[in-house]
C-alpha cells in the first residue's frame, strides 16, 4: 500500500517536471546567447553575469519609439473593459435564456449555440469591413463593443448552465418579497454566480490578452500595439537575426498578469455549485 | 406593461448605439477617418487639392527585425525633417501575419500608402485588380540605376512594374570554412551536384556526426529541386503558357537525386531536420555541417560562434543546359493604387530608394540594394558585407533565369513539397513521385 503511494508520487513528480520544464527554460533563457538557447536544453545558463539583465533592458525598449511599457498599458486598456463587459453582458443574456419563456426561445438559443461552432476565420473579413465602415479600425472598439453585446456565445452558454443549477425557489421567494425581475438578477443570481463569473472573467482575460491575429488585423499604429503584437514584432523569419533572449525576457514579463489573475481567482475557479440559502 | 417598457428601453439603446456610431465625427487618430474627411473636403472644394501647405499623412508598412525597424524609422524621420508638410506613419511588425494583414487591408481598401511586398505574393495580390501603382506610368520614381532586365524579369506582373526592388538576391551556397578546414576538404571551387553526393557520402561515412549539406525539408523545393531542374532544362518550372518546363525524365532524375541526398547521408535524416528551421539547426550551430544553399540576404542568420562563413557559387550540372543562377528581388516596395496621395507616396518612395542619405541610413537592411548607384555608394563607404556582394556578383555574371507567375504559386510549392517529403522518408520511388506531381500540376494549371 505504502510503496504504491510512493510510486504514484514519483510518477506525478516526474510528470510535473516534464510539464513545467519549458516554462523554467523560458525563465533562464534571457541570460543565454542565441547559440546557447538553440543548441543546449540545460536549464542553467553558462554564466548569469555575462549578459546580466541586458536582455530585459533591450527587450523592454523594443524596436522603434515605443517601449513595452506602452504595450502593457495598451493590453490593459483593451482587456479590462472587454472582460468586465463580457461578464456582465453574457450573464444578463444567460439570465434571459435560463429563467424566462419568450417566443422563438428555442430557435434563438440554437442560433446562439451554433455561433460557437463558427470558425473565427470565416467571419474575419465581413467583420473587418463592418468595423471599417464604423471607423473603428486602429482602436480597441472591435474588441470592446462585441463584448458589450455578449458576442461570445461560449460565455453565455457557461452562464446558462450555471443558472440552471440555481434553485428557482430563490427567485420565487425574492419576487414574493417584492423584487422585480431585474433585482432578482442583481441581488440573487449574480451574488450566487461568483464561480461562473470568475471562470468567464479568467477565460476572457486570457483569450483577449493572448489574441494575436485579431489585434494584428485591427491595429495599425505601433503606439496602439498590445503585448502579443509587441512580442512578435521583431521576429522576421525572412532574414536578419532574431534576439531570442530579448523575446524570452519579454515573454517572462508577459505571462505575469495572466498567471497572477489565475492564482488570485483560483479558489472560485474550483468551487462547486453552491446551494447556499437553501437550508432545510 | 413592464414588458412594453423593457422593449422600448432596449430599442432606444440599440438605436442610440448605432446613431452614436454614425454621428461620431472623425477623430484625428484614425487614418481611415481622416481619409473620409479629406474626401469630403475635396468634394466641396476641388481647388484645395493643389494647396502645398496642407499637412499630409502617409502610411508606410513593412515587416522586419530590429535592425530593419530601427534603420527605416531613422530614414522616415529624416524625410519628415526634409519635408515638414509630410507626416509619415510607420506601421511595422514581424513577418508572421503580415501577409494576412496585407491581403485583408487590400480587400478592405485600407492598405497603407507605401508598403513592402514579397514577390511571390504578387500573383495572389494582383488577381484582385490593379491594387498597386504601375511604375511604368509615372515619372516621379527614378529607375535609371536599376537593371532593366532585372525589373522586367522580377518585379513585373502582367507587364506592370508594381514595385521597386529593395534588394538583390542570387542563389548561392553559404559555406562554413572551419568545417572544411577541419576535414581538409577544398570547398572554395565550383561544385557539381554529383560531387556534393560523392563528397557528402564520404564525409558522413568517416564522421557519423557530420553532414555536408544543411537543408530543411521545406527548402528542398526552392534550393535543390528548382535549381536542379533549371540547370537541367534551362526553363522555368512552369512556362508562361501554363505548360510544364520539364519532361518526366527530368523530374525522375531530379527526384532520384533528392532521394540519394538523404539515403547517402549527405543531408541529415529528415526526421531530425524537421524540428528546426535551417539556421537554428543545432548541428549547424555546432559547426558540424558544411554547406547551405540559400539566398545571401539571410547570411547573418547563419552566423554563430562555431561558424566562419564564406559564400561560394551554386553547384552546376555537368551536362546541363545552363549554369544560370536564379535571382530574385528580396522584396518590393510598392505604392497603393487607391492612395489619396499617390504623388507624395511616389516621391517618398523615390527618396527612399535613390537619395544618398536614405541609402546610407538603410544600408543593407533589405539585402544588397538593387540599384547600382546605391551599391556603389555603400561599397565605397564600406557599408556592405563583402560576402553578400560576392554572391550578387556571381549571380550577375551568369545570365539569370526568372521565377515568375505560376512557378511562384503556393499551390505548386505544396504539390512538390508533398512529393519531396515522401521521397525523404523513402515512402515512394522517384518514378511514382514524378508521375503524381505531373498529374497534379496539370490538374491545377488547367
Amino acid at each position: 500500500m505504502k510503496s504504491k503511494r510512493v510510486l504514484t508520487y514519483l510518477f506525478l513528480i516526474a510528470l510535473g517536471i516534464i510539464m513545467v520544464y519549458p516554462l523554467l527554460f523560458m525563465f533562464f533563457a534571457p541570460f543565454k546567447s542565441n547559440d546557447e538557447i538553440l543548441t543546449s536544453i540545460s536549464l542553467l545558463p553558462e554564466s548569469f553575469s555575462e549578459l546580466g539583465l541586458s536582455a530585459y533592458i533591450n527587450g523592454w525598449k523594443a524596436a522603434g519609439d515605443e517601449t513595452f511599457g506602452v504595450f502593457f498599458k495598451n493590453s490593459f486598456m483593451m482587456v479590462v473593459p472587454t472582460v468586465i463587459f463580457t461578464v456582465l453582458s453574457s450573464s444578463l443574456v444567460a439570465y434571459g435564456f435560463a429563467r424566462f419563456k419568450f417566443p422563438f426561445k428555442r430557435i434563438l438559443f440554437t442560433l446562439m449555440i451554433s455561433a460557437i461552432m463558427l470558425p473565427k476565420t470565416v467571419i474575419i473579413i465581413p467583420s473587418y469591413l463592418l468595423f471599417k465602415d464604423f471607423g473603428w479600425l486602429d482602436t480597441y472598439l472591435p474588441f470592446i463593443v462585441p463584448a458589450l453585446f455578449a458576442c461570445n456565445s461560449y460565455f453565455i452558454f457557461l452562464f446558462v448552465q450555471f443558472f440552471r443549477g440555481l434553485p428557482k425557489e430563490l427567485d420565487e421567494a425574492a419576487i414574493i418579497d417584492g423584487c422585480n425581475v431585474f433585482r432578482v438578477y442583481t441581488k440573487i443570481i449574480l451574488p450566487l454566480s461568483k464561480p461562473a463569473m470568475m471562470s468567464a472573467g479568467i477565460f476572457s482575460f486570457i483569450w483577449t490578452y493572448n489574441d494575436f491575429f485579431n489585434s494584428l488585423i485591427y491595429l495599425n499604429s505601433v503606439s496602439k500595439y498590445t503585448v502579443s503584437l509587441g512580442l512578435k514584432m521583431s521576429i522576421d523569419t525572412q532574414g536578419g537575426t532574431i534576439a531570442w533572449n530579448e523575446i524570452m525576457a519579454m515573454s517572462v514579463l508577459a505571462i505575469i498578469p495572466p498567471t497572477m489573475i489565475f492564482f488570485l481567482a483560483q479558489k472560485y475557479f474550483v468551487e462547486g455549485i453552491s446551494t447556499s440559502g437553501l437550508k432545510g | 406593461m413592464n414588458k412594453v417598457i423593457a422593449l422600448l428601453l432596449t430599442m432606444t439603446l440599440v438605436i442610440g448605439v448605432f446613431a452614436g456610431c454614425q454621428s461620431e465625427k472623425p477623430t484625428d487618430t484614425n487614418s481611415n477617418d481622416t481619409k473620409v474627411e479629406e474626401k469630403e473636403t475635396t468634394k466641396e472644394d476641388p481647388k484645395e487639392e493643389t494647396k502645398e501647405e496642407e499637412a499630409i499623412t502617409l502610411r508606410y508598412m513593412w515587416w522586419g527585425g530590429d535592425s530593419r525597424h530601427e534603420a527605416t524609422i531613422e530614414a522616415v524621420k529624416k524625410y519628415e525633417e526634409l519635408n515638414p508638410n509630410i507626416n509619415i506613419k510607420p506601421e511595422y511588425m514581424g513577418y508572421s501575419g503580415y501577409y494576412e494583414k496585407l491581403v485583408t487591408q487590400l480587400a478592405g481598401g485600407t492598405a497603407a500608402d507605401v508598403m513592402q511586398v514579397n514577390v511571390p505574393w504578387l500573383i495572389d495580390i494582383m488577381r484582385g485588380g490593379d491594387l498597386l501603382v504601375d511604375l511604368h506610368n509615372q515619372d516621379v520614381v527614378d529607375l535609371q540605376h536599376y537593371d532593366n532586365t532585372f525589373l522586367s524579369e522580377f518585379c513585373e506582373y502582367d507587364g506592370q512594374l508594381v514595385g521597386v526592388p529593395n534588394g538583390l538576391n542570387a542563389m548561392c551556397m553559404i559555406a562554413n570554412k572551419s568545417f572544411f578546414e577541419e576535414l581538409g576538404v577544398e570547398y572554395d571551387r565550383k561544385w557539381t551536384w554529383d560531387e556534393l553526393l560523392t563528397v557528402g557520402e564520404q564525409i558522413h561515412k568517416e564522421n557519423t556526426d557530420k553532414y555536408l549539406l544543411n537543408q530543411e525539408i521545406n527548402q528542398m523545393f526552392q534550393f535543390v529541386v528548382k535549381a536542379y531542374i533549371y540547370q537541367l532544362t534551362g526553363n522555368e518550372l512552369i512556362l508562361d503558357d501554363k505548360s510544364l518546363g520539364f519532361t518526366e525524365e527530368d523530374l525522375i532524375k531530379t527526384f532520384d537525386y533528392v532521394q540519394q541526398l538523404y539515403a547517402k547521408g549527405v543531408i541529415q535524416p529528415a526526421n531530425e531536420t524537421i524540428l528546426y528551421v535551417a539556421n537554428e539547426n543545432p548541428t549547424w550551430i555546432d559547426g558540424n555541417i558544411g554547406l547551405q544553399v540559400e539566398w545571401p540576404a539571410t547570411l547573418y542568420r547563419y552566423m554563430y560562434d562555431n561558424t566562419d562563413l564564406d559564400i561560394i557559387s551554386l553547384p552546376v550540372q555537368e551536362d546541363g543546359q545552363t549554369e544560370a543562377v536564379v535571382m530574385k528581388a528580396t522584396m518590393l516596395t510598392s505604392v497603393n493604387n487607391n492612395s489619396e496621395h499617390k504623388n507624395e507616396a511616389l516621391e517618398f518612395l523615390n527618396w527612399l530608394m535613390n537619395d544618398q542619405e536614405s541609402i546610407q541610413i538603410l544600408k543593407d537592411v533589405r539585402g544588397v540594394p538593387a540599384s547600382s548607384n546605391a551599391q556603389q555608394l555603400l561599397v565605397e563607404s564600406d557599408m556592405l558585407n563583402p560576402l553578400m556582394v560576392k554572391a550578387i556578383d556571381n549571380g550577375l555574371a551568369n545570365p539569370f533565369t526568372s521565377e515568375s507567375g505560376f512557378t511562384n504559386s503556393s499551390d505548386v510549392k505544396t504539390i512538390f513539397n508533398e512529393a519531396i517529403e515522401l521521397l525523404a522518408y523513402n515512402e515512394t520511388t522517384p518514378e511514382e513521385a514524378a508521375k503524381e506531381v505531373i498529374l497534379r500540376l496539370n490538374e491545377y494549371l488547367n
